[in-house]
């Protein structure tokens, strides 16, 4: 290979693992964003029910996917990649895809919201914190997934940074159930990390873009036709009040938001592995942060301006070096 | 006419043609999908990254054609293994 064409190649290959990167980076940023409008937007009628603590969230959450997946399919329209839904479905993997978003979508988001329950927001918060690290093992052991030392000391950081962020002391013996709680938490955690490792091994012959799209639509679907059914009339009132209401179109906007996070969180995780993008992902919690703050007068204590600065400083150690990019695996 | 997803066939193309350019690979699923306008020179170039990164493919040989770079490619025994669960 000549001394260009070797430049040229070098340089090209650079620009993807970077764009890996600032994709790994912008999926933290927009999920940030997105909790906290959605922490808004539930605090408003009709999911202000107190019929339910469960199902209003729930059928947030199913709106929320819901519309992500339109705006993504939309996305795809326009990228002229929407016949590959079709084609994906199609293929063996296809039913891998489906395994992922229950898993991700309703088997995690339930897992967390009954563990907030059961065992109270913080010890939930610290247990789903560990996602990164438990689908950086699962990456290194299933997908032979390259880790450095600084970057595994980059992902714990970033996981220490989001638990002290979502920290507040616990309530003593509020919570009769806590060990069912602290084991619902772990269901999330190990969710969500599973959906990144599944997702990344179909990822290495489906397109991202198509993926994350089946992803969303599954998630939906499962919502209105297993979890909802669960809480009887109540959840489908709530969603069809959803429709009827400011708050059920709002929802609609902030699928454009989560829908931009998950495009840019399965794009990272295809071109800079699991690890690396779980672990800029969960730099969600300092935007939160920061997006809190500036849209809900979120105040500022110590805690929070610790926690942001150990994020920052995992989230650098995490991104390492580019280079060590080009290539994922030890194949 | 039951064709697989754009990636898949990159990969599938690859696997049948040792040593096939990115060029000529191009043309060939530009053929192929002539409805689909994600088969561009950059569509299929992100695909080929893409593979590349994981594992799947790798390159053989990388040359300088009309101020153009153009690589060739063939498939790897992760991806030639990958290949058997296809559909």
């Amino acid at each position: 290979m000549d001394q260009n064409a070797r430049l040229l190649l070098q340089k090209r290959n650079l620009t993807f693992a970077k764009k890996g990167i600032g994709l790994g980076l912008l999926t933290g940023a927009a999920w940030g964003l997105d909790g906290v409008l959605m922490g808004i937007v539930l605090g408003l009628a009709p999911f202000t029910n107190n019929l339910s603590i469960f199902a209003a969230p729930l059928v947030g959450a199913c709106l929320h996917d819901g519309f992500a997946a339109l705006w993504l399919f939309i996305f795809n329209v326009i990228n002229g990649k929407w016949r590959d839904y079709a084609r994906t479905l199609k293929t063996r993997q296809a039913k891998m895809i489906i395994l992922a978003a229950i898993l991700g979508g309703p088997i995690g988001m339930s897992g967390n919201l009954l563990g907030i329950y059961f065992a109270g927001a913080s010890y939930t918060a610290a247990i789903t914190a560990a996602y990164p690290a438990i689908g950086a093992i699962l990456g290194s052991i299933f997908l032979k997934e390259k880790i450095s030392p600084r970057v595994w000391a980059g992902i714990f950081l970033a996981i220490i940074g989001a638990f002290v962020v979502g920290f507040v002391p616990p309530e003593g013996s509020a919570y009769p159930h806590f060990y069912l709680g602290l084991g619902l938490a772990s269901v999330a955690a190990i969710g969500w990390a599973m959906e990144g490792v599944i997702s990344t091994y179909v990822m290495d012959l489906a397109d991202s873009d198509i993926a994350i799209g089946i992803r969303e639509m599954t998630s939906f679907f499962v919502y209105i036709i297993a979890i909802l059914p669960m809480f009887g009339g109540i959840a489908y009132r709530i969603l069809f009040a959803g429709f009827t209401s400011p708050a059920g179109w709002y929802i609609a906007l902030i699928g454009l938001v989560g829908g931009a996070s998950f495009l840019a969180w399965y794009r990272a995780m295809n071109m800079t592995g699991v690890g690396r993008a779980m672990g800029l992902n969960v730099t969600f919690a300092l935007w939160s942060v920061f997006f809190g703050w500036l849209l809900n007068n979120l105040p500022i204590t110590p805690n929070l301006i610790a926690g942001v600065v150990i994020i920052s400083l995992g989230t650098i150690l995490t991104i390492g070096n580019p280079k060590d990019l080009v290539n994922l695996r030890n194949r | 006419m039951n064709q697989m997803p754009v990636k898949y066939r990159v990969a599938q193309v690859i696997f049948q043609n040792e040593g096939i350019s990115d060029q000529e690979l191009l043309e060939r699923l530009q053929s192929e999908y002539p409805l689909d306008r994600s088969v561009t020179e950059k569509g299929i170039g992100d695909y080929l990254l893409s593979l590349n990164a994981v594992g799947l493919i790798e390159l053989t040989s990388v040359t300088f054609n009309n101020n153009k770079l153009k690589q060739c490619y063939k498939i790897t025994d992760y991806g030639a293994d990958r290949m058997k669960y296809i559909n």
